[in-house]
């Protein structure tokens, strides 16, 4: 289905045109917000959030840019918009955020595979993962866009508000730090 | 050795040098930049390596999460 279509659909209503759409994005929209949140279950919390904005703004979308570059703008929003509540929250209700920590560990526990293999990728992943984490939240994003979901520089420019020279700089600072914190690893031939 | 300021404009031509967009002249500069400057060549390869990492860093959706999804879209259209 080529775009024009799919659009067009998505401004009927149409929900085998939002399935299409989970199909083709959906992996992409789940990586970049999990990576910020690190949690699953939030994770499918703004994708709905994602989704309800497309379902109410979608009538406004005009083709001037290309529909994912329109998604992925929304979604970046919607995720530090939630990112930036639920901190606020958490502030408030320091407890929580200790039970809530305890659980996040333990659905990790069990997510981690008992194979020496599986185990060494999930350092790896775990090594890596951390490396992103702790980008700050704008570095983080333009190292997801590019480097992991391969969107084009053009299109990453568009989502992130940037001039494309401006995304470069924005890009190559964020893997000057993940070079910084990965390079010990990569020397040692750990990653 | 090489000027430092060589070496700084070097810099400049990453991002587009690891997107194959540079203009072929300067990547052939920045190429011949590279083999002569050990510091540069270091950089580079490791530059080269962590944005490999990197890349090979992937997210699965999970499938149950899909037709979740799907069914909530479903009932909010139905609304």
């Amino acid at each position: 289905m080529e775009e024009k279509e799919l659009v067009e659909r998505l401004k009927r209503g149409d929900d085998l045109a939002y399935r299409e759409v989970i199909k083709r994005y959906g992996k992409k929209m789940f990586g970049l917000i999990f990576s910020m949140t690190k949690k699953r279950d939030e994770t499918e919390e703004i994708m709905q959030e994602v989704f309800l904005k497309v379902i109410k703004y979608i009538k406004d979308f005009r083709e001037d840019s290309l529909f994912s570059t329109w998604l992925f703008r929304i979604t970046v929003n919607t995720a530090l918009s939630y990112i930036k509540r639920k901190k606020k929250k958490k502030e408030s209700l320091i407890s929580e955020l200790k039970r809530d920590e305890k659980d996040r560990i333990d659905f990790e526990d069990k997510e981690i595979k008992a194979s020496d293999e599986t185990l060494e990728r999930e350092e790896r992943r775990k090594i890596v993962q951390e490396a992103i984490e702790s980008l700050p939240q704008s570095y983080k994003i333009a190292i997801i866009l590019k480097d992991i979901e391969r969107m084009p520089l053009t299109e990453v420019a568009k989502v992130l508000k940037l001039s494309e020279g401006g995304t470069k700089v924005r890009l190559h600072r964020a893997r000057l730090l993940l070079k910084k914190k990965l390079q010990p690893l990569v020397e040692r031939g750990e990653v | 050795m090489r000027r430092k300021g060589e070496c700084k404009r070097m810099f400049t031509f990453l991002v587009d040098y690891f997107e194959g967009t540079l203009d072929e002249r300067i990547s052939r500069r920045f190429e011949l930049h590279i083999v002569d400057c050990e510091e540069c060549k270091r950089f580079v390869n490791t530059y080269r390596k962590c944005v490999e990492v990197v890349k090979s860093f992937e997210v699965d959706i999970p499938e149950e999460l899909e037709e979740r999804l799907y069914t909530f879209i479903k009932n909010v259209l139905k609304k």
